[in-house]
């Protein structure tokens, strides 16, 4: 807080600039939507523990960190969460077992009860439904166990019996104790017709039931009546003007000032969308509205009345965007000590475009070829500028036509429409009366606790209020995939035979969680494959520029900074037909771009809907129709006019300086590449044998009709294809010098094993080679067999990801599962080409050993690690840094966008709206949507990622010691850890209360299949891990 | 015998969607919802057929021309009869396979886009019920009938923008739509007064039969604007285009059903049916010329500055359709339908592709070699600044056309009925009864127990609210 103090030490310009800084930290970080990058979308809580992050968040965003408690009941249901995480999450509860008063139930067991039940406030209307259509407070709720209805009979009973005896002149008495004081009836009247009868103890005999709820529910309303009429804790105050406003007069200042902000918005930082730029970007957001909307003639709406006059008087004092902010917040009479709170709050009313210019501003990046001055300030400027009008008219309609610095004052002394909300039996008495009737506590009981017990009860049930019952449900529910997961890794390690042949194929794969699959397809089908796993830049990062690409783009982890550059170069007797395709394209597009701006002018449109109209019916119709045969026709016909020639990637640089004016190094020199070269086969733990292909599997995808493509590749590289890096990787690997220095270094490659590089299509399921020409003619016959695994491997793959497609036809065979795939990945209505991440569950950090033929269901980034070749740690090290960083970043992306599609993700895709190259809107006006969509995550189990990493408890507490990024993650609990021993096997997880705790797996036997397809096909769940032991490694074993 | 049975199946062109609707409603009705795929499966068999009747329609249009097809009378009552009339032309038969067509595509399209959504049954069965009614609309043989397809297409048009109606912008688009259909749809009921009242008729060919005897008469005129005003609507011309950006609020596919491809060049569809009609009225056609040029060169301006894909499409769509009220007007009915049909087709392509407009748009600045700008927004840059800032404002806030019409005719209007509002209250208060009080009072009682605590409070609330009115009526 040393800073905020510091600021407050200066002038009222700091304050502004401080609080701006301090409100931007909250907005939404996601970048205009070619890049695209997984992030956690709460990033700005993470130095918070995860759970009071979730806390935190809902008070500051008002976003829901967890699914709703109706969820989490129906996974239990479901069985998805079962009894026994139960047990175990609340045997780990902090909480006493001592009974919480005299005839209660232990704190423990009285939180589980609460929690298994969602017992908790309801809305005074919901109760009013529950009392009177549902008879809530006549009759046991349907899921309330036998003993606890047999323990409140009983007890209710006994209570009875004495007053039932001596009836005659105590009626009153023994009425007003079970009905109270009914609203519409004499108690007498009530008490009758919840006896059906008069009363007489026959009468109570038959009618055990609602007496003895409806005595419960009285005692409980009558224990809690001292509350009635309290404030409600932690009820949030309005202050600011929209909310006062909105509390007295119901009408939204946000609907008069959208409506005019958001196309400004859009408009000033469009990147090339409109046809027409927005005049005066060069000079701000703000002089440019001044100058635009005083220009020429036009009606202003009504409720900006004086604004012109305005206007005209900052444009006439040349005053800055500062300068109005300053004058704006003192003329809405904001304080000085509020200043920070209200521009967070103003900010926070858009966060989706606000936090678009706050990234604007500070990362340009591929951004900044817009040639807006982009700043926050500006915004702020003229969202208070549009504000402050709003207020002003709104005021209006309630009498006030003073100074809009009294506005607070004065809305404070009107009333309200619905006036604030006070405790009453809907927060006391109703928890209390199900906490009751769970646990099988009678009315007696009740009667019998003295004030301060009931306090006692009524602060429990306070505190375990949605928030803490949503986090002990989530808690159940990650636990039960994480016993399900451990257990299944132990049981796989018992039994599991990696081949014994020497490999042939050395395949690497990014470390995504779709290649789980892909990789047991291979080591399925042949014996001879090694598969293999590490971030998709295949440790090498630089910027690239491809020969269709208009400039560099870095493809590593966003986390990395390139210094390198290299560039794809055109081989010199190619030349022409690099030009040739560069003309072409550059024709194509010009066409492109004139049909786009002719369609939409006047009469140029006339005659171009004419004209090309009758003619788009038919790729309309084709790609509707038959989107396969449609997207291989765009395909042939670009291969076609696209001539493609033959090119290379920047040479090895000799020199060690850069080029002026340059901040890349051109290429790497051959030291740099083999120390590229040595570190990636280090942390994949492939030093010792070589196969006669290395191959570099890039990761690519392909869909059409989709804004967010970006987020479904390589998340390694950026959101582009890890193409370029197989190739580069393929290449420097296969140099002779670079060989030599990695023997200096104890890599011994021999000299027929040949890298090879490839790109590998998840959507499409298709692998397209780069480079084949290069290779010798021995690892070209080698590449033609493994081919033929390849291709299997994609035909079986291309199965199992069909499976979970509900839409999917019935599919005959793996070629039918193939083509299908191909053609969701061209088809113009398919939303879900594939789905990601959208199943991403865990990480196993260590030898394949621990997972080989596992089946586990495309949930795991498997991350490659040998620890017998790392006696000092380092290469876990180096991994953990690396890779944890972007898991978490996955797992947490997918985590809020599921958990709060509207607030978090970026709900439903279908009226999303591609706004000035940016992002998306629904419809035409609202705000930036940001996070995934719920096409992406409609399947996901929001869960932190299970990370297991072969290593030992000390090694890994001596790692987050020194990696401050990995050690953030683990000991907030923003993803969850468990260490497993190299040789034991044991294992300890990870629980920031109590350290590394051992596990004990429960012994189970996994099932086994012969296939995978024989588990998998034609199952649309998640499916629980399973072994795949092939008739291969049956033979091996006997 | 050949002539009846293609007029038959023709005229089955709207049941089949509309039965196709009304069996998906039945199964809706026990509490288990149908699966997707046979909801797909119902209406796709449904616009199938419904296909299959509009190519008995061009079957029948090229073997024997133009029917009259009469199935008789619906009702009749005193000096008045419903006839049961439909046109099958050349225009009919056109239309009706166009429409098909496009449903059809439609329905393949929106069987995989709105796979897993809420609103998947409900989303067929408007998408059937629209179906039927712009089938209806352009068999119809009369305004009657034609009416009923018109109001289909309208409820399920404001239905569909409100898809998602648990956010509140799409329902307030939607209000918006329906309000402004509903206005402009009295055009449509006084026209066919007026052509009772004029004509006796309200049967297409009947019209046209009788009208040499009538022309020039004041009614002819009278009728022709109406009938426009209820195109206008339809076709969002100005003034009253507004509502057409904001209907984007839908699923994509709906909007570029509605509001790039069919229900949007209705209000087109209907002066071409009503053609011979307008022409009568030189004023007439000359409202039309006005009403589309303006529309056109307002839209045509404000597609350039829109920053957002799907708004910029819609701009152009009414650009291009205010040319066809030009048309109209200028008597070129011809150009006026093949432009209405290519134009349909290409703006509903465009719009399912919206959403690869960020990548095309990358796309091409890197094949160009440009990041920025090309020639023509340079051309745009070259403009005087001061006269840049002008057309830009007026082209970004849409010639302020909704400002205007708020602040002449909405608030009006507004101030009337409250003043309205307040002389029955006074009047009642004579009478000695209270007013009732603004809406949204808190529920009654909230536990049978407590509510002696809290009963004090209500009433002085709801007095104040009396004295006071409703807040939005105080001035």
């Amino acid at each position: 807080m040393t800073t905020s103090d510091a600021a407050l030490a200066h002038g009222p310009r700091d304050r502004l600039r401080h609080a701006l800084e301090r409100a931007a930290q909250w907005l939404p970080i996601q970048a205009p939507l070619e890049v695209f990058v997984h992030n956690n979308l709460l990033v700005a809580f993470q130095h918070l523990p995860f759970h009071q992050a979730m806390l935190a968040a809902r008070r500051k965003l008002g976003v829901r960190g967890y699914f709703p408690e109706e969820r989490y009941r129906h996974e239990h249901a479901a069985g998805r969460i079962t009894e026994a995480d139960l047990d175990a999450v609340f045997a780990d509860e902090p909480l006493s077992d001592e009974p919480l008063v005299p005839g209660f139930p232990s704190a423990r067991t009285a939180a589980r009860v609460v929690t298994r039940y969602s017992i908790g406030a309801e809305t005074p209307a919901d109760l009013h439904w529950k009392i009177v259509e549902e008879q809530a407070t006549t009759y046991f709720a349907a899921d309330t166990t036998d003993d606890a209805r047999n323990a409140i009979l009983a007890a209710t009973a006994d209570w009875l019996q004495p007053q039932l005896a001596h009836l005659q002149g105590h009626e009153a008495e023994l009425t007003a104790q079970i009905v109270g004081r009914p609203p519409f009836r004499t108690p007498m009247a009530e008490l009758t017709a919840l006896l059906g009868d008069r009363l007489h103890p026959a009468a109570f005999a038959e009618r055990r039931e609602p007496v003895a709820v409806r005595a419960l529910w009285t005692a409980c309303v009558d224990a809690c009546a001292h509350y009635a009429g309290m404030p409600v804790i932690g009820a949030r105050k309005l202050w600011t003007h929209r909310e006062l406003l909105r509390a007295c007069t119901d009408i939204d200042a946000n609907d008069l000032v959208h409506p005019v902000l958001i196309p400004l918005c859009a408009a000033f930082l469009d990147r090339g969308q409109s046809h027409w730029s927005m005049p005066d970007r060069a000079d701000g957001f703000f002089q440019a509205w001044l100058r635009i909307k005083q220009a020429g003639v036009s009606i202003r709406p009504s409720w900006l009345g004086g604004a012109g006059k305005r206007m005209k008087d900052w444009q006439a004092r040349g005053v800055t965007a500062e300068d109005v902010a300053l004058e704006l917040l003192a003329e809405l009479g904001v304080e000085a000590d509020e200043v920070e709170a209200y521009v967070e709050r103003t900010l926070l009313q858009l966060p989706g475009w606000s936090g678009m210019f706050h990234r604007l501003e500070h990362a340009p990046g591929p951004i900044g070829r817009s040639r807006a001055k982009i700043e926050l300030l500006d915004f702020l400027a003229v969202r208070l500028a549009l504000d402050l009008f709003a207020f002003r008219d709104i005021a209006r309609q309630v009498g006030h036509t003073g100074p809009a610095a009294q506005l607070r004052r004065v809305c404070a002394g009107l009333p309200q429409i619905a006036p604030p909300q006070v405790r009453g039996p809907h927060d006391t008495a109703w928890p209390l009366f199900q906490l009751a009737q769970h646990a099988g506590v009678g009315a007696p009981t009740i009667r019998a606790a003295s004030r301060g017990e009931i306090d006692t009860l009524v602060a429990f049930l306070d505190r375990h209020d949605d928030m803490t019952r949503m986090r002990l449900w989530h808690e159940a529910y990650e636990r039960h995939y994480r016993v399900e997961l451990l257990d299944a890794v132990a049981a796989n390690a018992r039994h599991a035979r990696m081949p014994e042949v020497p490999p042939r194929f050395q395949v690497m794969l990014c470390l995504d969680d779709r290649f789980e699959s892909s990789r047991r397809y291979l080591e399925e089908i042949s014996p001879e494959v090694e598969t293999y796993g590490g971030p998709g830049f295949f440790g090498v990062a630089f910027a690239y520029q491809g020969i269709d690409d208009p400039r560099t783009f870095p493809l590593c982890p966003v986390i990395v900074t390139p210094q390198h550059r290299i560039d794809e170069v055109v081989l010199t007797q190619q030349f022409d037909l690099a030009q040739l395709r560069k003309q072409r394209m550059q024709q194509i597009a010009r066409a492109s771009a004139l049909f786009g701006r002719a369609s939409r002018s006047l009469w140029l449109g006339l005659f171009v809907s004419i004209v090309t109209g009758v003619f788009s019916v038919v790729p309309l119709l084709l790609s509707i129709f038959s989107p396969r045969a449609a997207g291989r026709l765009r395909q042939a016909l670009r291969k076609k006019i696209l001539p493609e020639p033959k090119t290379r990637l920047t040479p090895a640089r000799i020199g060690l300086d850069k080029a002026p004016g340059e901040d890349l190094l051109p290429g790497f020199s051959v030291d740099e590449m083999a120390a590229r070269v040595a570190s990636l086969l280090e942390n994949l733990g492939m030093t010792k044998r070589f196969g006669k292909l290395i191959v570099a599997l890039g990761h690519d995808t392909s869909s059409v009709n989709n804004p967010l493509l970006a987020a479904y590749s390589c998340a390694a590289c950026g959101g582009r294809s890890g193409g370029p890096n197989a190739r580069y990787l393929a290449h420097i690997g296969n140099r002779p010098d670079v060989r030599e220095r990695l023997a200096e270094r104890g890599i011994v490659i021999p000299p027929d094993s040949v890298f090879v590089a490839g790109v590998y299509d998840t959507s499409a399921e298709a692998i397209s080679w780069i480079d084949e020409d290069l290779l010798p003619a021995s690892a070209r016959s080698e590449l033609a067999d493994l081919k033929v695994i390849l291709a299997e491997m994609c035909r079986r793959n291309a199965i199992e990801r069909c499976r979970r497609f509900v839409t999917a036809p019935k599919l005959n065979g793996p070629d039918a599962a193939w083509k299908h795939a191909e053609a969701r990945s061209v088809d113009l209505s398919e939303p879900r080409a594939e789905l990601g991440h959208s199943t991403c569950a865990c990480s196993i950090v260590g030898r394949r050993e621990l997972s080989y033929g596992l089946f586990l269901d495309r949930r795991c980034l498997l991350i490659s690690y040998d620890p017998t070749s790392d006696p000092d740690h380092k290469i876990l090290e180096r991994t953990l840094a690396a890779t944890s960083p972007v898991g978490a970043g996955i797992a947490l992306d997918y985590y809020c966008s599921s958990v709060d599609p509207e607030k978090l993700g970026s709900g439903t895709k279908l009226p999303h709206n591609v706004t000035a190259l940016a992002g998306v809107m629904n419809g035409s006006s609202s705000d930036l949507r940001t996070g995934l969509p719920t096409q992406a995550t409609e399947m996901h189990e929001p869960m932190r990622l299970e990370v297991i990493v072969e290593a030992t408890p000390e090694v890994l507490q001596d790692i987050l010691t020194r990696q401050a990024a990995v050690a953030e993650l683990v000991l907030n609990e923003w993803v969850r850890v468990t260490a497993i021993h190299p040789e034991t096997r044991e294992m300890w997880t990870f629980d920031a209360r109590f350290g590394f705790r051992k596990y004990e797996p429960t012994p189970v036997e996994l099932p086994v299949v012969p296939r995978s397809e024989d588990w998998c096909a034609g199952r649309v769940e998640c499916l629980k891990p399973a072994r795949v032991v092939t008739p291969n490694e049956v033979k091996h074993a006997s | 015998m050949l002539p009846d049975l293609l007029s038959a199946g023709f005229a089955l062109a709207p049941v089949w969607p509309a039965l196709g609707a009304i069996v998906i409603a039945l199964l809706l009705l026990p509490r288990a919802r149908p699966s997707e795929r046979l909801v797909a499966r119902i209406t796709t068999v449904a616009v199938w057929l419904s296909l299959l009747s509009a190519a008995c329609g061009l079957a029948l249009h090229l073997s024997h021309g133009p029917v009259d097809y009469r199935l008789g009378n619906w009702y009749d009552a005193a000096e008045y009869s419903f006839p049961l009339v439909m046109l099958f032309d050349g225009l009919a038969a056109v239309m009706s396979a166009f429409v098909a067509l496009m449903v059809v595509t439609t329905v393949r399209f929106s069987t995989t886009y709105l796979h897993r959504e809420p609103g998947f049954v409900r989303f067929f069965v408007l998408t059937l019920f629209f179906a039927a009614g712009m089938q209806l609309l352009v068999l119809a043989g009369s305004v009657e009938l034609l009416f009923i397809g018109w109001e289909f297409v309208g409820l399920s048009s404001v239905l569909l923008v409100a898809f998602f109606h648990e956010r509140a912008m799409p329902v307030q688009a939607a209000l918006r739509v329906l309000v402004t259909y509903r206005v402009c749809d009295i055009g449509l009921l006084l026209g066919a007064v007026g052509l009772h009242h004029w004509l006796g008729t309200t049967v297409w060919v009947d019209i046209f039969a009788r009208l040499p005897g009538h022309a020039g008469a004041a009614a002819g005129l009278a009728i022709g604007l109406a009938l426009v005003f209820a195109a206008m609507g339809k076709s969002a011309q100005f003034p009253v285009g507004g509502w057409l950006p904001r209907a984007m609020e839908g699923p994509t596919a709906s909007s570029a059903v509605f509001y790039g491809s069919l229900s949007v060049h209705a209000g087109v569809f209907l002066l071409l049916r009503a053609a011979p009609l307008l022409e009568q009225s030189l004023t007439t056609r000359v409202v039309l010329i006005v009403v589309g040029l303006t529309t056109a060169v307002i839209a045509a301006l404000s597609s350039q500055v829109s920053a957002d894909a799907k708004s910029a499409v819609a701009h152009a769509t009414a650009s291009q359709v205010g040319l066809m009220f030009v048309e109209c007007g200028l008597g070129f009915y011809t150009l006026a339908t093949v432009h209405l049909i290519a134009h349909a087709t290409l703006r509903y392509y465009q719009f399912l592709r919206t959403p690869t407009a960020l990548h095309d748009a990358l796309w091409q600045q890197a094949a160009l070699g440009r990041t920025d700008s090309d020639e023509a927004a340079a051309r745009w840059e070259g403009v005087a600044l001061v006269r840049r800032r002008a057309l830009y404002r007026l082209a970004l806030e849409r010639f302020a056309v909704e400002p205007a019409l708020d602040r002449l005719v909405t608030r009006p209007i507004m101030n009337l009925s409250r003043l309205l509002d307040r002389l029955e209250n006074g009047l009642l208060a004579l009478h000695g009864r209270q007013p009732e009080a603004g809406t949204g009072a808190p529920l009654p009682v909230m536990a049978p127990d407590l509510n002696g605590d809290r009963a004090p409070a209500r009433p002085a609330l709801s007095d104040l609210r009396a004295d006071h009115g409703a807040p939005e009526a105080r001035t």
